[in-house]
């Protein structure tokens, strides 16, 4: 009894519960991937279904789940396992993976798993799609293909699957090759393969009993002449593969019988040499026996090319490139066949001289079965008529002009008749049908072409559009940056000014206060040399001449001191003393001479109030204003401070918010750049599609006027000459 | 014959006939007590699951089927349930991503140390049982026939269509036969189309698997059932040996007195087209 492995829908049922059905660290705490439905999703091959699962510590993992039992599927991956991990250098292609014989729990029983760290990479068939009109894309990866392939063969390691599935274009653009179940390594040679690989991409001849290390030879030549096919002429994407095709542009089918592949032959009858090349290439490895297929060898075959031949193809941004060269592309390959084609179409040449897609021209006539323009009772009246008619004109019974008329008539009625046989015969329906094909096919070419450069202008309005939005955003930028420039210099020099006041201030505290001081120490010795004058009194001074009587008179105008008086003055040509108020007195009994020795006596004692006035300012009062004009200073150093700190609280603030606005500024930056790289390869998209359709539907567009060509002698004047003729 | 590809550029389509007549609320045959309906919808549900994982890729899942499921009981016609209702042939995918609803089940599964334990899990449910009244089976077949003349004129290239014709009873409306030939003389350029038939019991008695002549059945019903079904191709033959069935190249693709594990069996392997990359 054979071993029943679950379904993939068990496997679903299973993963419901990782908890339950996994041992290992990494996925026993994991979750799988869901799909829409909140069910874990399932990527699904022939033998097994893959899960994501995703792990706690954010790593994602793929876990194949077999849906079949493989025979010493243990052995093998153990020793594939054991080759890929000890291979010095590690495979460039090799994704690591692990094989736990137990790995899952379903139905009660453990099943194998292999466990992969998930790679994030696209799939093959999706990734030559869409660089199939990028400048030199399909040359790298036919380049990586060879390398692959050359690695593969010089460590004696067959894939055993090469197919686009198994073959993932990480993001570096280096392939990694995926799923090793049919692998064969060293020392598996006694186990014999497991599978048959692809059907699309393996030798018909292949047979279980097909297995070593040539295992894969078949497929690397079929894959890289592919692409490097592809890479001269990409329009043959849009002519042999069709959505959803699982297969590059060759299947089965064209390995089984050549002979009436519509690919092959595509290449054998291109006017491209190198075209030509690679169908001998193919044409050697799809007979005979697999394991007699050369190895691969990169000089066998025509280089990859960096520009495709089609003149059409674009550059790198994809929108240079035209309508009407695509359809010059087209027609142009279509007249090389017309050339070398044999003009005749003689039934034993093989007819299909256009890339196997041209059925010959058959030219269509109007075949012996084909009514004449009138049958033969409408003929014998017809003649009856005109004899009756020439006849009445020749005896004069018909005038001339009845006779023109007469005759207008019939001819008339003949055209009509004959119009209406034309219309009846199978020829005729037959061009109208194929007429009407053509015309569907001219206006589906055109609406392609229409829809093309709807394409090519949306694409360039997306690279216009993102310019003006790249200018705006560098404005944008150059006007922040500037205005931060100008924010921090105003800012500075305000600072520096208020700092360069504070400074000002400090230096004028210091002759502030020696000039402070200095005035402190006038006050002091005017009011010392005014006390003194004070002191001096007139009545106890012994002055010559001065007596009592003098001394009272004085005394009667408040001059009793030194201080009262402070100089003379003459009053008419009277002598006077001149009072601090500035009033003149003249005391009676006081003569010039008696004037002068009291003013004499006076700035004596002021002489000898100066000689002993104080020099310098007290102590206590020179401590007083150090101490006013220290703590002035103080307050001043503290502004000083407070303005630095303020300053470096300002910028900080300043630089917060710049960083802010250009983080903000670089956020719109990315989310321009994020949004143009889709819009871009939507737009990409597109435009392949729309190339794909223009090809497709130019080709087509060729085909019905090929077709409609043939039916060149089926117009009136043929079907009529015809008639003639045959009568 | 029946080697063609199937792909997205070429898809092929099953279309699953369910006897919803009233003896399909009778208890199966065999150890299980479960009405037939619930087995059969069961059975289709659960087939419907494994169809879309099979083809389930990291883009989701693709079209390489198109499925019609048409009931026969108290009408005749399309029998999904919920947004696809009164549809014919839906793709795949659309199918995938339209279930009726999801059902919560708590499944009893074997937790490896000799135990059983709950386990919860959702089970997608595009065909809900029904049971009522007569059998017209020549007016589903008839209904069959519209549906694959149409695909064919469409696909003429694709690997044959395939028709699952589950039932517990005698046509009420006619012998089947002659619309049944009608449809196996349908073609596509990889061959003609398979109609398989299975027959539900309500008996406990031994399932008859894939049988290669009428000689040993037991009545004209069954041997009526037979000459509806078409004979299993190479590689369905290949995939029931390798299930451990003893086939022989007559082996018809039509089961009697089906208990549940045959009727799984029997959708499993007539579905199995031909191999999915």
């Amino acid at each position: 009894m054979p071993i029943r492995y679950p379904t993939g829908a068990d496997y679903r049922e299973a993963l419901f519960n990782t908890r339950r059905c996994f041992d290992d660290a990494n996925l026993t705490c994991g979750s799988p991937t869901l799909d829409a439905m909140g069910l874990p999703k399932a990527i699904s091959g022939n033998f097994a279904s893959v899960f994501t699962i995703a792990g706690v510590d954010g790593r994602k993992w793929a876990v194949k789940c077999f849906t079949r039992h493989v025979a010493d599927q243990h052995v093998r991956y153990g020793r594939i396992s054991s080759c890929l991990q000890h291979a010095k250098p590690s495979p460039p292609w090799a994704v690591p993976f692990e094989y736990l014989p137990e790995g899952i729990l379903c139905g009660g029983q453990r099943y194998p798993v292999v466990k992969m760290e998930w790679m994030e990479a696209t799939a093959f068939l999706p990734y030559v799609e869409k660089n199939l009109w990028r400048q030199g894309a399909i040359a790298r990866l036919a380049g990586e293909f060879a390398a692959v392939a050359r690695d593969l063969s010089q460590r004696g390691i067959a894939h055993g699957d090469l197919q686009h599935g198994n073959l993932l274009v990480a993001t570096d653009g280096r392939l990694r090759l995926v799923d090793y179940d049919g692998m064969y390594v060293p020392g598996l040679e006694d186990l014999g393969a497991s599978e048959l690989g692809h059907p699309n991409y393996q030798s018909p001849a292949r047979s279980p009993g097909t297995w070593g290390p040539e295992l894969d030879r078949f497929s690397v030549w079929l894959i890289y002449c592919t692409l490097v096919a592809l890479s001269i002429e990409p329009l043959l994407w849009g002519w042999l593969h069709q959505d959803g095709d699982e297969a590059l542009l060759f299947t089965k089918t064209d390995f089984e019988s050549p002979g009436q592949s519509i690919a092959i032959r595509a290449l054998a009858q291109s006017p491209d040499a190198r075209m030509r090349d690679l169908e001998r290439v193919l044409a050697s490895i799809v007979t005979g026996d697999p394991r007699r297929i050369p190895p691969f060898d990169v000089g066998a075959v025509p280089q990859p090319s960096d520009t495709p031949l089609s003149a059409f193809a674009s550059g790198s941004t994809g929108v240079e490139g035209t309508i009407d060269d695509a359809t010059k592309a087209i027609s142009d390959w279509l007249a090389t066949h017309e050339a070398l084609s044999p003009q005749s179409s003689s039934a034993s040449e093989d007819p299909s001289w256009v890339l196997g897609h041209l059925p010959p021209v058959q030219r269509v006539g109007f075949g012996p079965t084909a009514p004449s323009p009138l049958n033969r009772q409408a003929a014998v009246a017809v003649a009856l008529i005109l004899i009756g008619l020439v006849s009445l004109l020749g005896t004069g019974v018909l005038a001339l002009p009845l006779f023109l008329v007469a005759l207008a008539i019939v001819v008339g009625a003949l055209l009509l008749v004959s119009l209406r046989s034309l219309r009846n015969t199978p020829e005729w329906v037959e061009k109208r049908c194929v007429a009407a094909e053509y015309r569907k096919q001219r206006s589906e070419a055109t609406s392609a072409r229409r829809a093309l450069e709807r394409a090519i202008s949306g694409r360039q309005d997306v690279d216009r559009v993102e310019r003006q939005e790249l200018d705006r955003l560098t404005k944008l930028a150059k006007r922040a940056i500037e205005s931060e420039r100008s924010e921090l210099d105003k800012f500075e020099a305000d600072l520096a000014r208020r700092l360069a006041s504070i400074d000002a201030e400090l230096e004028g505290l210091v002759s502030a206060e020696q000039k402070e001081r200095a005035s402190a120490l006038r006050v002091l010795q005017e009011s010392h040399i005014a006390n003194s004058l004070s002191g001096a009194t007139i009545a106890s001074a012994n002055l010559s001449g001065i007596g009592g009587s003098l001394k009272r008179s004085l005394a009667q105008y408040g001059i009793t001191s030194a201080a009262d008086f402070n100089r003379l003055a003459y009053a008419r040509t009277q002598v006077c003393l001149v009072l601090r108020s500035g009033q003149l007195v003249h005391p009676r009994g006081i003569g010039e001479r008696k004037a002068q020795t009291l003013l004499g006596w006076r700035n004596w004692v002021e002489m000898r109030a100066r000689a002993t006035q104080p020099s310098v300012l007290p102590e206590p009062q020179t401590n007083a204003i150090r101490l006013k004009y220290a703590e002035r200073r103080v307050s001043l150093d503290r502004s000083t401070n407070q303005a630095k700190f303020e300053a470096t609280r300002t910028r900080e603030a300043m630089k917060r918010k710049w960083m802010a606005s250009r983080g903000q500024l670089a956020a719109q930056v990315e989310a321009a750049r994020v949004t143009f790289a889709r819009q871009r390869d939507n737009a990409d998209l597109g435009l392949i599609g729309a190339r794909r359709l223009v090809a497709s539907a130019a080709w087509q567009e060729a085909l019905g006027k090929h077709r409609l060509s043939a039916y060149s002698a089926v117009t009136y004047r043929h079907f009529l000459a015809r008639g003639v003729r045959r009568r | 014959m029946y080697a063609a590809e199937i792909s997205r550029s070429n898809p092929t389509c099953f279309v699953f006939l369910i006897d919803q007549s009233a003896s399909m609320q009778d208890q199966i045959g065999g150890e299980a007590a479960q009405r037939k309906c619930d087995v059969v919808a069961d059975a289709l549900n659960r087939l419907l699951s494994e169809l879309a994982i099979k083809c389930a890729k990291e883009e989701g899942v693709r079209d390489y089927f198109y499925v019609a499921v048409i009931g026969y009981g108290a009408t005749v016609g399309p029998a999904l349930g919920g947004p696809l209702a009164a549809r014919e042939l839906v793709p795949l995918s659309e199918l995938a991503s339209s279930p009726a609803r999801l059902e919560a089940r708590t499944k009893k599964v074997p937790d490896g140390a000799g135990g059983l334990v709950d386990q919860e899990v959702k089970f997608p449910v595009w065909v809900d049982p029904v049971a009522n009244n007569g059998t017209p089976m020549s007016a589903a077949l008839t209904q069959v026939q519209s549906i694959l003349s149409n695909w064919l004129a469409e696909h003429r290239s694709c690997f044959p269509p395939v028709v699952l014709n589950l039932t517990d009873g005698e046509s009420t409306d006619g012998d089947p036969n002659f619309v049944g030939d009608a449809i196996r003389q349908l073609a596509s350029t990889d061959g003609n189309v398979l109609l398989f038939n299975l027959h539900v019991s309500a008996d406990a008695a031994n399932p008859i698997i894939f049988p290669s002549s009428a000689t040993s059945l037991p009545n004209a019903f069954a041997k009526s059932l037979f000459n509806l079904s078409s004979t299993l191709p190479e590689g369905m033959q290949t995939y029931a040996r390798l299930q451990g069935m003893t086939i022989s190249e007559a082996s018809r693709g039509f089961v009697f007195n089906a208990d549940m594990t045959s009727i799984v069996q029997f959708l499993d392997i007539g579905t199995r087209a031909s191999d999915l990359r």
